[in-house]
């Protein structure tokens, strides 16, 4: 009966005129977007492999450098698109992919595309991800508002259960219907980026389709329910409306202006401000004068059993360069550790918005299993300070003890260019699946207790159906 | 075959039916008359079981419609005063959905000859029903109530609307449905057609049964003026009240 039913009303939407005209958008959308996305994306990673090697030719034809001034002179690190970015780019748009390293200092993303875009493109960001989780709820809702109501209005639901369809069945039957209309266009745009995408990630590609059917049957099913208990079509697209709006965008800009009101962030200047106040309590290893530079001269010279800079076998400059190095490597990270707990703080508390909006977990999870969401982005900054820790520590140790002495005390560099061409660059390695699955705990559960609610609210309705409670 | 004994609906506030005793054995057409408000939906809604009285019992071939509700409803058939159709289906593709809802599968033949029986013109059965006027719709109607083979069937309004040939070519089918043996009730509004189908009336009046007639009791009878008289509480007909 189930099957009956169900025939019936994918039938009814491809026999009639306004189902066909929304499935066409749906699908237009679906295609113009995964299309939008994937020639974004390869015209994106196409200049980050061009800017990748320019930079790494740049830096191993450099010539005449002293280790030192190369550590100025620094490198561009790349951070690789994402394995499902092409699907849903997250907060690469704001976060960036392209970090500059030095000595000394910690810089934040450069080039991101948020900046870069025209103010035309304010909405540009139609991607997989926005049309799953954003437009296509919203078909769902204009193409499925009706579904139970107009019956009734008409008179046909109790000709329904009368001549014997069982309400739970018809409810199923519904449900389906709406969701395989969202099943075709999830499957179309999945089954796009696995034709066009360069490399796939298939465990992440499962898991991001059965997210996205997930969320959409508990829509579908909402949208039954919601129809079945209104009084009138009319009152079910209000209902069904509003939640769309409340849950698309209302709720999500209620979720970050809460946190940010309850529990702000220090702006960037205080932030900056405040890491500068304790790099100043270190050495300041370009200044002479400085005298906790002095103090460790000193130690050095105590360490080496010698009088003066002059009689060092090792060029004192590194050594100092190092240990202010790793002054400001301790500031950095009393630092950035706060403010990384601060936003996994906010991170989680916005989580909570999860648990009475599925589209927000929705969201979350999908960023996550594309690896474009936030936690993905706090590893990539501490992958690369990782990666400028180590690049600037060798640097200094080549400038300490890249040198030979002179019967006359004069210092003599031996550092062959080979030196820097050793240096392979930046290579990230995003996070694993399941460390990404674990850290969005809190909207796996949102989910599931919405696909359960939701399943729930389906059978009660039919209970409801049963007893003539809505007819 | 529907039976309805000291039947109680009370909602919030309103009491619907009050004591409502009443039946109709197989083969007979009852009708049942009554201002808006009355408690004819209520009625209906009662032997479909969608709803649950407040005390007394219904029965439909001696099964509670609302404990049994799916034994009840295989041997109900109901047709609407608007005969809410698919209207993406044919009269053919209806006729077969609605008898598969029932757990009777209908090939072309059988739908073809289920709808020629009712009077539907054949070359509307591969009509979609979206452009059927409403006596074809309730033609269909019938056809599903027929191929449901149902020993009663509850119609509600049949005749409103419809053009008077349309109406008592209904009449005349209704009529068929008793001689083949099913209890028939009417919900109506339409006295004429009333007295021209049924073997038996009542007259609800809100939630009461104020009169019942026999087909010869009413045969000379001015039955507008009782009804009115019966409605506007004159009760200055004599009116037989089992």
């Amino acid at each position: 009966m189930t099957f009956t039913l169900f025939r019936n009303e994918l039938l009814a939407v491809f026999r009639d005129g306004r189902g066909i005209v929304t499935l066409l958008i749906g699908f237009l959308l679906a295609l113009i977007s995964t299309w939008t996305s994937a020639s974004t994306h390869a015209r994106h990673d196409i200049a980050h492999d061009a800017a990748e090697g320019a930079a790494r030719n740049a830096w191993n034809e450099r010539e005449g450098d002293s280790p030192h001034s190369r550590a100025h002179y620094g490198d561009y690190v790349f951070r690789p698109a994402g394995p499902l970015s092409t699907l849903d780019s997250g907060l690469q748009s704001v976060t960036g992919r392209v970090i500059f390293t030095e000595g000394h200092r910690q810089n934040s993303a450069v080039h991101k595309p948020q900046q870069e875009a025209a103010s035309l493109l304010r909405y540009d960001r139609l991607e997989p991800a926005t049309v799953l989780q954003t437009l296509l709820p919203l078909i769902l809702i204009l193409i499925g508002f009706g579904t139970i109501s107009s019956d009734r209005e008409s008179g046909r639901l109790k000709l329904l259960i009368i001549q014997g369809a069982r309400p739970l069945s018809l409810l199923l039957a519904k449900s389906l219907a709406l969701w395989v209309i969202g099943f075709s266009i999830c499957v179309l745009v999945v089954g796009m980026h696995l034709i066009f995408g360069e490399e796939t990630d298939f465990s992440r590609t499962f898991l991001f389709l059965a997210l996205h059917l997930a969320v959409l049957w508990i829509v579908a099913v909402l949208v039954v329910v919601v129809s079945a208990r209104s009084r009138h079509s009319g009152s079910a697209a209000a209902l069904l409306l509003s939640f769309w709006v409340i849950s698309a965008i209302v709720l999500p800009r209620f979720a970050a202006i809460t946190v940010t009101t309850l529990d702000p962030l220090p702006t960037r200047d205080v932030f900056q401000a405040s890491m500068d106040q304790d790099r100043e309590q270190g050495m300041d290893g370009h200044n002479p004068r400085d005298s906790r530079r002095q103090e460790l001269e000193k130690e050095i010279l105590s360490k080496y059993g010698v009088s003066s800079r002059s009689e060092l076998p090792v060029n004192i400059g590194g050594l100092i360069m190092q240990a202010d190095e790793e002054y400001g490597a301790q500031v950095w990270d009393k630092h950035f550790g706060g403010l990384e707990e601060h936003l996994m703080r906010q991170y989680e508390f916005t989580g909570l918005f999860s648990l009475v909006n599925p589209l927000q977990s929705a969201d979350r999870l999908s960023m996550a299993i594309s690896g474009t969401g936030l936690t993905s982005h706090l590893d990539f900054l501490r992958a690369t300070e990782e990666y400028r820790r180590e690049m600037v520590r060798k640097l200094n140790e080549e400038d300490a003890f890249g040198v030979t002495r002179s019967g006359g005390g004069r210092m003599r560099r031996t550092t062959a260019q080979d030196f820097y061409t050793g240096f392979n660059g930046f290579d990230y390695q995003p996070l694993s699946l399941s460390v990404q699955l674990q850290k969005s705990r809190l909207d796996l559960l949102a989910l599931c207790v919405w696909l359960l609610g939701s399943t729930v609210l389906l059978f009660l309705t039919g209970q409801k159906i049963k007893r003539g409670g809505v007819l | 075959m529907i039976k309805l004994k000291d039947v109680v609906m009370e909602y919030p506030g309103h009491l619907a039916l009050n004591g409502l005793c009443l039946s109709v054995p197989a083969g007979q057409v009852y009708g049942l008359l009554g201002p808006n408000g009355a408690g004819k939906s209520t009625t209906i809604n009662l032997i479909a079981g969608l709803l649950k009285p407040t005390s007394g019992t219904i029965e439909i071939g001696g099964i509670d419609p609302f404990s049994e509700s799916e034994q009840a409803r295989s041997r109900l058939a109901y047709v609407s005063e608007s005969v809410a159709l698919y209207p993406h289906l044919s009269g053919i593709e209806n006729l077969q959905l609605f008898a598969r809802l029932a757990n009777r599968t209908l090939d072309l033949k059988e739908s073809a000859e289920c709808l020629n029986r009712v009077g539907l013109q054949e070359d509307a059965h591969h009509r979609r029903t979206g452009a059927y006027s409403k006596g074809m719709r309730q033609k269909v109607g019938l056809a599903i109530a027929l191929a449901k083979d149902a020993q009663a069937i509850v119609l509600d309004e049949p005749s409103s609307g419809l053009d008077p040939s349309a109406s008592h070519d209904l009449a005349e089918r209704v009529r068929g449905l008793a001689k083949e043996g099913l209890a028939v009730l009417m919900a109506t509004h339409d006295l004429f057609r009333a007295r021209e189908t049924c073997d038996r009336i009542g007259l609800l009046v809100e939630g009461q049964l104020r009169a019942e007639w026999e087909a010869s009791e009413v045969k000379d009878r001015d039955l507008e003026a009782s009804y009115l008289d019966l409605v506007s509480g004159k009760n200055s007909t004599q009116a037989s009240i089992d």
